[in-house]
């Protein structure tokens, strides 16, 4: 579904991503670990093209290069970005946050047609607060609320950058259960930024380390969960 | 205290506020979006007067109407295609100077087709006449200009509060990297909000245009007032801005009682005391340029 093929960035003068290669298969979780300023965030970022990678390298989409691309058609092609600070717009109301999630052109192929009904079917709070402005939801609201707002886009691939990122344990639980929910329940492929923890190696089906710009290692959860010395060295764990 | 001459004054406050309020949000939503300082708004509003002189002279006061904030409106997406999409994203500066420019050469532009003289528009046979309430008499046709600008106010607060696209112009003043991200065309968002900022320019021209005197340099009495009024009532907010409006014209307007030699400054005091105690204005949402300090 997504591949990217020798993905280099550039932050000004400084390179931040080294011939980056990944990819996400259909219907497939995969995660992405690695200390802090190692370049994930960058990574989703070039993919929906907020931080445009340069060089000769490919982000190929469902068969198509959309490398170069400005982010809102890359959001039109079927890819939903929910970033590390929510960025939920604090003075709309959780309904009108959703509204700007819709797309008027993106022609989605993805398996579920989300609207209100779906989202708060999936978010029963967010119902009871729909009239609320986003600056008064909790840490945890606010996250479930920019998933939401990414869903109401129709995303067939779904890139979810740390969004148990300062949540307490147990609301982290739940995005994780509901990160879960979205691939199996609704079809969708996520490629997912997480700190590095048992629970996510339970259900990332395959997961990529990054350090210094680049992908040091890739395989299935089991092969990073044995190997306690890669986990020492590069997660820090 | 003659309570007439206080009744004339705070009616005169509530016109001028409200007309400084249709510049002032055309002003703040291209600030919000576009991140840029329109330093031609002001002009935008003196074509529209303009315009508004010439057609309704020539032809009808109703097409006038209509035609003058449509031709400054198409003026303004020409002045967003050639020049103020080159600048988006880039240092504000740039937009500021790049307009002030433009207005500079636009004024003498105005000067050669219309001369330096002034002109000025006379009420229509349907506007003339007084309000008699006692010993109170206003002008009928200013009590129109209000009610047209109050009207105009609130269609925006209505497309901006109610509408799918007025949620998305408002995300954009708050972050236009995730209205991107999200899937709305950012540049044509831009150029919507640009053009809209000028159709409103010109309709506060058309509501000027028989208040004052039509002049070249119309443009830059009224720049500074809603510029002032979008920082006071708030960057962002609709409500913010018309309620700063109606503060400033007011309080202007009725100062002239009390120091009749220092109106020109109140508008000034009044965004330093609003802003001293609420650095995003009265009703705020994003600091000037979009920068939110929580």
């Amino acid at each position: 579904m997504l591949s990217l093929e020798k993905v280099n960035s550039w932050y000004g003068e400084a390179q931040v991503l080294r011939n980056v290669d990944l990819n996400v298969k259909e219907g497939e979780i995969v995660a992405l670990f690695g200390r802090n300023g190692v370049g994930k965030t960058t990574t989703l970022r070039s993919i929906m093209g907020l931080t445009p990678p340069l060089g000769k390298g490919k982000i190929v989409f469902k068969d198509e290069n959309i490398l170069g691309l400005p982010p809102y058609k890359i959001a039109n092609k079927g890819i939903g970005f929910v970033p590390e600070d929510r960025r939920i717009f604090p003075y709309l109301t959780v309904k009108r946050n959703l509204d700007t999630g819709k797309k008027s052109t993106h022609k989605s192929n993805s398996k579920t047609k989300w609207d209100y009904q779906k989202v708060f079917q999936l978010f029963p709070k967010l119902e009871i607060l729909q009239d609320s402005l986003g600056k008064n939801l909790s840490g945890g609201e606010q996250q479930m609320l920019t998933i939401a707002r990414t869903l109401m886009g129709n995303p067939e691939l779904l890139l979810l950058d740390e969004p148990s990122e300062g949540l307490a344990p147990l609301i982290a639980r739940d995005v994780i259960n509901l990160v879960l929910e979205l691939k199996k329940e609704y079809g969708l492929s996520i490629l997912i930024i997480e700190q590095f923890s048992p629970r996510v190696l339970e259900y990332a089906d395959r997961c990529y380390v990054m350090d210094m710009g680049k992908i040091v290692f890739c395989g299935c959860s089991e092969d990073l969960r044995k190997d306690v010395k890669l986990q020492k060295e590069l997660l820090g764990v | 205290m003659n309570t007439t001459l206080c009744l004339a004054l705070l009616f005169n406050g509530i016109v001028l506020g409200l007309i400084w309020s249709v510049i002032a949000i055309g002003f703040s939503l291209v600030l919000g979006v576009g991140q840029t300082i329109n330093f031609a708004h002001g002009l935008l509003f003196t074509f529209g007067a303009y315009f508004f002189f010439s057609i309704s002279r020539n032809t009808s006061f109703w097409i006038a109407v209509i035609a003058a904030p449509i031709l400054v409106a198409i003026m303004s997406l020409f002045l967003e295609v050639v020049l103020v999409r080159r600048v988006y994203g880039q240092d504000p500066l740039f937009g500021l100077l790049i307009t002030f420019g433009f207005a500079i050469a636009m004024e003498e532009v105005i000067r050669m087709v219309w001369g330096k003289a002034a002109y000025s528009v006379s009420t229509p046979i349907f506007a003339r006449g007084q309000l008699i309430l006692g010993n109170f008499v206003y002008s009928r046709f200013r009590i129109l200009l209000a009610l047209f600008a109050l009207t105009i106010l609130l269609l925006v607060l209505w497309f901006m509060s109610k509408t799918s696209f007025g949620a998305i112009v408002k995300a954009g003043m708050f972050n236009s990297e995730m209205i991107s991200a999200l899937g709305h065309n950012l540049p044509l968002l831009r150029t919507l909000v640009f053009v809209m900022g000028g159709l409103l320019a010109g309709l506060a021209g058309v509501i000027g245009a028989p208040l004052w005197s039509i002049k070249s340099g119309m443009g830059t009495d009224v720049l500074m007032p809603g510029f002032i009024i979008a920082l006071i009532g708030g960057l962002g907010s609709i409500k913010g801005t018309i309620i700063g409006g109606l503060l400033v014209g007011i309080t202007t307007s009725l100062a002239v009682l009390v120091i009749p030699r220092f109106t020109d400054i109140i508008p000034y005091v009044m965004l330093i005391a609003v802003l001293f105690y609420k650095p995003k204005g009265l009703y705020g949402e994003v600091t000037i340029l979009g920068e939110v300090r929580e």
